[in-house]
């Protein structure tokens, strides 16, 4: 089928986009570089979602991912510039190979019992899922069965941003007790 | 593309993460390799509603949404600590913060 096997190219190619930046932003010393190398994996992994099959929560993770999280992390990334410039690396060679060694490990483990597994190996699906979900079926089901679920969460994240707010808030003089103890060491 | 392609490549973008979090120093760089880790938990979830038994079921889209809103209430938090510890340390490295350690 060469509808599929076009479908398998642009994912194999997204694939490889999101693993080379994750790998990228995970070894970079230059924080800014590192945040764009992030925000563009996890933007094209977005990409993988509409492949997928699922528009909608493609574009919430491009939205999401590009736009707020971008910001956040660029700004604190410039906000603790100092501390980073002109340090070099503070791994050293034993960190990389431990790490190295407990998740390589792990992706092996994980490797042979995906492959192992019979029923991960089957095609896709052919009903093509987005006809039905569109974001109509969101609206009534955001309104209907997932009303409580979603005042939940917006109660939430209400709360964990004023809490962010209030632990990001500037040190007043004499307001920790510990202050002068911790700065040297 | 098979269901095991797609588990694959989560397994690595969570390895990556792993990885990150086991050998970097750096508390931000720490908290680029938990977003990864999170976002190869939600090419899980997808993966799994995709070829599962009921596609046309919207339960496992709502559960990546509500997984996101989690993982930006983590994000926001995370680097609102880290900006704190680093007005209080005057750094972001892991090993210069010991005040709790025995």
């Amino acid at each position: 089928m060469p509808e599929l096997s076009v479908q398998l190219l642009i994912f194999m190619f997204l694939g490889t986009v999101v693993l080379a930046c994750a790998i990228y932003a995970v070894i970079l010393v230059d924080l800014i570089r590192a945040g764009y190398a992030l925000i563009f994996s996890l933007a094209t992994l977005g990409g993988i979602y509409i492949v997928l099959g699922n528009d909608f929560l493609g574009a919430v993770q491009i939205l999401l991912y590009t736009g707020a999280i971008a910001v956040l992390v660029l700004f604190v990334v410039m906000l603790t510039r100092k501390s980073v410039d002109g340090m070099g690396r503070a791994e050293k060679k034993q960190d990389w190979i431990w790490g190295g060694v407990l998740s390589g490990g792990l992706f092996l483990l994980l490797f042979i019992g995906i492959n192992k597994h019979k029923d991960f190996a089957s095609g896709l699906p052919p009903i093509v899922p987005q006809s039905d979900l569109t974001l109509q079926a969101f609206g009534m089901a955001f309104t209907e069965e997932y009303f409580v679920p979603l005042q939940i969460m917006g109660v939430l994240l209400t709360a964990a941003f004023i809490g962010a707010a209030l632990i990001a808030r500037p040190e007043k003089k004499g307001d920790e007790s510990g202050k002068d103890m911790g700065a040297g060491s | 593309m098979t269901l095991g392609f797609i588990l694959i490549i989560s397994a690595a973008l969570f390895c990556i993460g792993l990885f990150g979090v086991l050998s970097r120093r750096n508390m931000i760089v720490i908290l680029f390799s938990i977003e990864l880790m999170f976002n190869a938990a939600h090419l899980n979830l997808i993966a799994f509603w995709r070829f599962g038994e009921n596609p046309l079921a919207i339960s496992g889209l709502m559960f990546v949404l509500f997984s996101l809103a989690i993982s930006g209430a983590e994000a926001a938090i995370g680097l609102a600590l880290i900006l704190r510890l680093y007005r209080h340390y005057k750094s972001v490295e892991t090993q210069s913060i010991t005040e709790l350690k025995g």
